[in-house]
């Protein structure tokens, strides 16, 4: 059994199929990959450097976007990557005049 | 391939196939479930109730959810009759419930307290029908049916690692056998299709049924936008995180492997709303299991098909819930939760058509009769959705 599987060719992650220590190196296909971070079982690990802004790709589609620079063999999780999906949280604040109920009124 | 698959299911009058051969309680309203529930109990287990927290208090599309949600499990084939409980002064009409029923093919009965003079007068002439119905309903025998005449709920819940991995891929080819045997696979919560969508999307056998697909992704995130939140957190959920899944895009795309990779996207239905294709539907669910279960059996799915990474108990009170984890570590922590154990797949013991072929097996074997871990330990959990609140 192999530590990490790697689901499509266009992964730039893969995912632990054990919990793995830093400083392990692994195989993966024909290269050796340096694990920066422990990875725990079942979290990812990332196969090459990807820059923050760019996708991370899982299953041959993005999962969302790197939020800092990640380096080969580093942990791939929520603190460094983002979803681009339903984020209401990024939504533009409501603007002044659209106060709702319970909100006081604007001193103008 | 088993291409003469066939199960021992109940031909229903109405020409659709049972898997399961329930008394229905139906409480009309949540101020009649108690006395529904203590009714189906005095025929346990072939009695089941329908216990819901809605029925009154409610106006245009939520009542009209409550009503078409019990309306189907009154038609539904796995129900052999049906005993609607009203109390009285409820909107939910116990008389429209009890036509649908018939009209089905059904015997059913209306008790209704205010009637019959409170609780215990309403409970003792219920148990009395009750046990009449279970005496004609056992005399109802299973016959050989191909497996063309399922209909298939797909479903994760508890989702970690090992679901996208090895569970999901190995339901999914399931769902292709059931397909290409002419039976129907339905997959809902379209919150985890978020991400995913352009896969189903690409299966699509018509333009319209791609464009209803995204129409319905968009709005669900819409919806979720308008809260002003970031979904992770329930989307994925704090135990999916914990599991390794980050984004939902991530768990999504995970979890649409559960529908299958030959499957074709043929319609996408409301919920609880009749499944009326051939092939792979979507209906509109929300991600909460057992709204979403609740809803597939609806639409009459006969049986379920549930993956999990982290375990999960829930089942359903007329459909039999199949558990399969791919989790080595679940399938041992929860033994007497799960049905189907993959986690060969993620160790390479076992391959996925041959998890696969276990998989059609134990659902034919459970729809000809074998009881589910759900079904032995009792677990019938019934949510129906709703969308305002209660007035």
């Amino acid at each position: 059994m192999n530590a990490v599987l790697v689901i499509s060719e266009r992964d730039n992650v893969a995912t632990a199929l054990e919990p793995l220590d830093a400083g392990r190196t692994i195989r993966v296909a024909a290269v050796s990959l340096t694990l920066v971070d422990a990875v725990p079982r079942g979290h990812k690990v990332a196969l090459r450097a990807i820059g923050a802004g760019e996708a991370v790709v899982k299953y041959g589609s993005p999962i969302g976007t790197a939020t800092a620079d990640i380096a080969p063999g580093a942990h791939v999780h929520t603190h460094n990557v983002a979803s681009t999906r339903g984020r209401g949280d990024l939504r533009a604040r409501p603007q002044p005049g659209s106060a709702r109920i319970a909100e006081p009124p604007d001193p103008a | 391939m088993t291409s003469t698959a066939s199960f021992l299911g109940y031909r229903r009058p109405d020409g659709r196939v049972g898997v399961r051969n329930h008394v229905l309680v139906v409480p009309t309203v949540i101020c009649s479930a108690v006395v529904a529930e203590r009714i189906a109990a005095s025929i346990a287990p072939v009695g089941t109730a329908l216990p819901h927290l809605a029925g009154c208090g409610q106006l245009g599309p939520d009542l009209t959810l409550t009503h078409e949600t019990l309306a189907a499990y009154c038609r539904h084939p796995n129900v052999g009759a049906v005993v609607v409980v009203a109390l009285g002064c409820e909107q939910v009409v116990a008389e429209r419930l009890a036509d649908d029923a018939r009209r089905a093919g059904k015997d059913a009965h209306i008790v209704a307290i205010q009637n019959e003079g409170g609780t215990l007068r309403a409970t003792s002439k219920g148990i009395e029908i009750a046990r009449e119905l279970a005496a004609s309903v056992s005399r109802i025998d299973r016959s050989w049916c191909p497996a063309s005449s399922l209909i298939v709920s797909v479903k994760c819940g508890g989702s970690d690692y090992t679901s996208g991995l090895a569970s999901n891929p190995a339901v999914g080819r399931v769902a292709d056998r059931v397909v290409s045997l002419g039976g129907s696979v339905v997959l809902g919560e379209i919150a985890e299709i978020m991400g995913a969508e352009h896969v189903l999307a690409d299966r699509a056998s018509t333009p319209e049924a791609a464009a209803q697909l995204l129409r319905v992704v968009n709005r669900v995130e819409a919806e979720a936008i308008a809260l002003g939140l970031d979904i992770r957190g329930t989307q994925p959920s704090p135990g999916n995180i914990r599991g390794g899944l980050t984004t939902i895009e991530e768990k999504s795309l995970g979890a649409t492997h559960k529908a299958g990779e030959r499957t074709r996207l043929e319609d996408v239905v409301g919920y609880a709303a009749p499944i009326k294709k051939r092939g792979l539907t979507v209906m509109d669910t929300p991600g909460l299991d057992v709204e979403s279960v609740t809803g597939m059996v609806g639409g009459g799915a006969q049986a379920v098909l549930f993956t999990t990474g982290l375990g999960t108990p829930t089942g359903n009170p007329i459909a039999p819930v199949i558990k399969i984890t791919g989790n080595a570590r679940t399938a041992r922590s929860m033994a007497d939760n799960i049905d189907v154990d993959v986690s060969g797949i993620m160790v390479e013991t076992e391959s996925l058509d041959r998890a696969a072929d276990r998989l059609l097996d134990e659902l034919l074997g459970v729809c000809s009769g074998r009881p589910t871990a759900a079904e032995r330990l009792g677990h019938r959990e019934f949510a129906i959705h709703r969308r305002n609140p209660t007035i």
